[in-house]
């Protein structure tokens, strides 16, 4: 396996007015494989968006990422990059798509001119070969009569469509790296599987890793090869998809799979998480979670590092049986 | 879940209900009307709750704010409790919307920035005049913030200040400010991380076994309607193609575009294998529907013919549900949630 991404002890802060500074993301590691998927899980609020938008070094102002956090792509130093450097690979090595495709597509322009330009901006290509290859990506993300719809204006399309898209836009500059910042939450569940369906079959025929960022654990069985959950700036669970499922541990992890409303199995009455994800600079002492936690530990007003599970199994909780690593 | 008081009259009687949008613009006169809703029938009985469920734009919206004379509609009979709905003047109109509320999918944008949560709340309270001074109406908005689970302190505080799922409770208590009978929950936690959405069914299902509700409970999501709902009645173009008890219509169902819904909802469970019908494309348009039966553009019944694209099949009984499907006595797939299909 190869590592593509490595990131480790990511600290992204913004000033909070006092001098002082919160930090939204607080030491969050883990790394891409070639081919795989990793799902980092979470609430609104939790950091898990923030996070991506490190990746690509797009951490909005006055936020910044701070000293001592690490990115690497392959061998290169993606906290060094500046100016060129950096943009072969935003968009181009490393692409991303987002919640809301309307708020991210251009509305002046037209589908293929918008596909078109990504391929301008990366690689000598004509006119025409460009405008073949967007229609051969339309064709890929399941658009129909994908000539015709290349003029076609955003509004022109229906929800499903523009997020088809945004993945053909992404997909133009031949990435490496996907990240999919929640690319279905907005979406009809049928129109969720489609697009669903497309990312996982460009996955396997780009061999593309992908981020995936979602607050829904259905989307995740069958996709992810690993789980990150996230909680209040940190990684509070990570293993293998299959090992997570099976045995969620973190009372945050068994508390969304609790709210997840199930169509078979007996029908029980949903268990959510109480309350509310605090606010970045309101977060607990000790373990974060403790506010919300329905399980009392002795331990909690210290902060727990992560603990080992099982093999390949953590989780930033007392309740680990083995104890530290 | 069984239907409570199933054997009295229903609480709520829709019959025929047609909505057609003109087109606007230059053309307009020769434009097709957009058929959202296209003669649809559905009761409600007294502490129940249907649910309502199709893609976006099939006509489920529509059929809610209708059905409350939210918008005026082309065709059709609503009677809540005795009263015609449609015919109603101006003020009894008024007195019955106490009776009858709306919670939207995003509480934000029908909530007013400049008015505080307290005052939004009580606007009802004011409107209908259920309070008789400064101070009850104060006594019963801080009664109501926590009914649904915030604080009454809340009160003073301004709509922005709160997350989604704080929102969504705000517009709860809006809608029960005036002691309704009937709430129209339109796409209520569409909007909502899992988690908070758990929170929002949890407490939509107590306060209709506290306060004997009814609900409209519009979504898209089968799994959260089986959360929810007594009976299901599945929408597509305009018109409802499958309905009956929750529990039948989950476990076995008749229709195609039914099946194909309850294949698109995402399981926690990477074990187990469902049948995976992803449905092509998008719905067909509303202004053009295909003729015979809405589906079959995008049907995948292996039994589908000519008479499909013929004739418009009727909503009948087919085993436990009311199926609009020429060959609904034939499931499309082996099993909708069997394992091993696929």
């Amino acid at each position: 396996m190869t590592t593509l991404l490595d990131i480790h002890d990511l600290h992204v802060s913004f000033p909070d007015g006092d001098g002082a500074r919160v930090r939204p993301v607080d030491g969050v590691s883990f790394s891409l494989e070639r081919g795989r998927t990793l799902a980092l899980v979470g609430e609104s609020g939790c950091g898990k968006s923030l996070t991506s938008l490190a990746i690509l070094r797009l951490v909005p102002s006055p936020g910044r990422i701070d000293p001592g956090s690490s990115i690497r792509f392959g061998d290169v130093d993606v906290l060094a990059l500046e100016g060129e450097a950096l943009r072969r690979i935003r968009g181009r090595r490393i692409a991303m798509i987002f919640q809301d495709p309307m708020t991210s597509l251009n509305p002046v322009f037209n589908v293929g001119d918008q596909i078109t330009e990504v391929m301008h901006a990366h690689f000598t290509i004509t006119r025409r070969d460009a405008r073949d290859a967007a229609a051969e990506l339309l064709q890929e993300v399941g658009i129909p009569d994908p000539r015709a719809r290349l003029k076609a204006y955003p509004h022109q399309l229906s929800g499903g469509m523009r997020q088809r898209v945004m993945i053909a836009i992404a997909l133009a500059g031949k990435p490496e790296i996907l990240i999919a910042d929640e690319p279905t939450t907005a979406l009809d569940v049928t129109v969720q599987a489609q697009i669903l369906e497309v990312l996982d079959r460009l996955r396997e025929s780009h061999g593309m890793a992908v981020l995936l960022i979602t607050h829904d654990l259905g989307i995740v069985a069958g996709r992810a090869d690993r789980v990150a959950v996230m909680y209040a700036g940190q990684i509070v669970e990570t293993a293998p998809t299959a090992t997570l499922f099976a045995n969620p541990s973190h009372p945050y992890t068994q508390g969304l799979f609790g709210s997840v409303p199930r169509l078979t199995g007996p029908l029980a009455r949903l268990s959510p998480i109480a309350g509310n994800v605090p606010p970045a600079g309101r977060w607990p002492t000790g373990c974060r979670f403790r506010t919300r936690c329905p399980v009392v530990h002795e331990r909690s007003e210290t902060e727990p590092p992560l603990l080992r599970v099982e093999p390949d199994h953590e989780m930033r909780c007392w309740l680990a049986g083995d104890g530290p690593r | 879940m069984s239907v409570p008081h199933a054997a009295s009259a229903p609480l709520l009687q829709v019959s025929d209900l047609v909505k057609h949008y003109k087109a606007e613009g230059l053309f307009a006169a020769k434009a097709p009307p957009v058929k959202a809703v296209d003669g649809v029938a559905l009761a409600v009985a007294r502490g129940e709750t249907l649910a309502l469920v199709g893609e976006s734009g099939c006509g489920k919206s529509t059929v809610g704010r209708t059905i409350i004379r939210l918008q005026e509609p082309t065709a059709g009979r609503v009677i809540f409790d005795g009263h015609d709905v449609f015919a109603l003047a101006r003020e009894p109109l008024r007195a019955l919307r106490r009776r009858m509320q709306i919670v939207f999918q995003d509480p934000y944008s029908s909530l007013n920035p400049r008015m505080t949560v307290g005052d939004a709340v009580a606007e009802g309270i004011e409107i209908h005049r259920l309070a008789p001074t400064r101070l009850e109406r104060n006594a019963r908005v801080a009664a109501l913030l926590e009914e649904v689970g915030l604080d009454a302190s809340y009160a003073r505080r301004y709509p922005h200040e709160f997350s989604g799922g704080q929102r969504q409770r705000i517009g709860i208590a809006r809608a029960l400010a005036v002691e309704p009978s009937f709430i129209v929950c339109d796409e209520p936690v569409s909007a909502l991380d899992v988690s908070v959405q758990a929170q929002v069914i949890n407490l939509l299902k107590d306060l209709q076994e506290r306060r004997g509700l009814s609900y409209l409970f519009i979504a898209h999501d089968l799994a959260v309607v089986r959360q929810i709902a007594h009976r299901i009645a599945v929408m597509y173009l305009g018109r409802i193609v499958e309905t009956g008890p929750a529990e039948v219509l989950l476990s076995d169902p008749r229709h195609p575009y039914t099946q194909a819904l309850l294949s698109a909802v995402p399981e926690p469970d990477p074990t187990r294998r469902r049948a995976r019908i992803v449905l092509a494309g998008d719905p067909p348009s509303p202004t053009n529907p295909p003729p015979g039966c809405p589906f079959h553009t995008r049907c995948f019944h292996p039994l589908r013919d000519e008479r499909c694209r013929r004739e418009v099949p009727a909503l009948r009984p087919v085993h436990g549900t009311l199926a609009a499907c020429h060959y609904a006595e034939t499931s499309a797939i082996a099993s909708t949630l069997g394992a091993d299909v696929v």
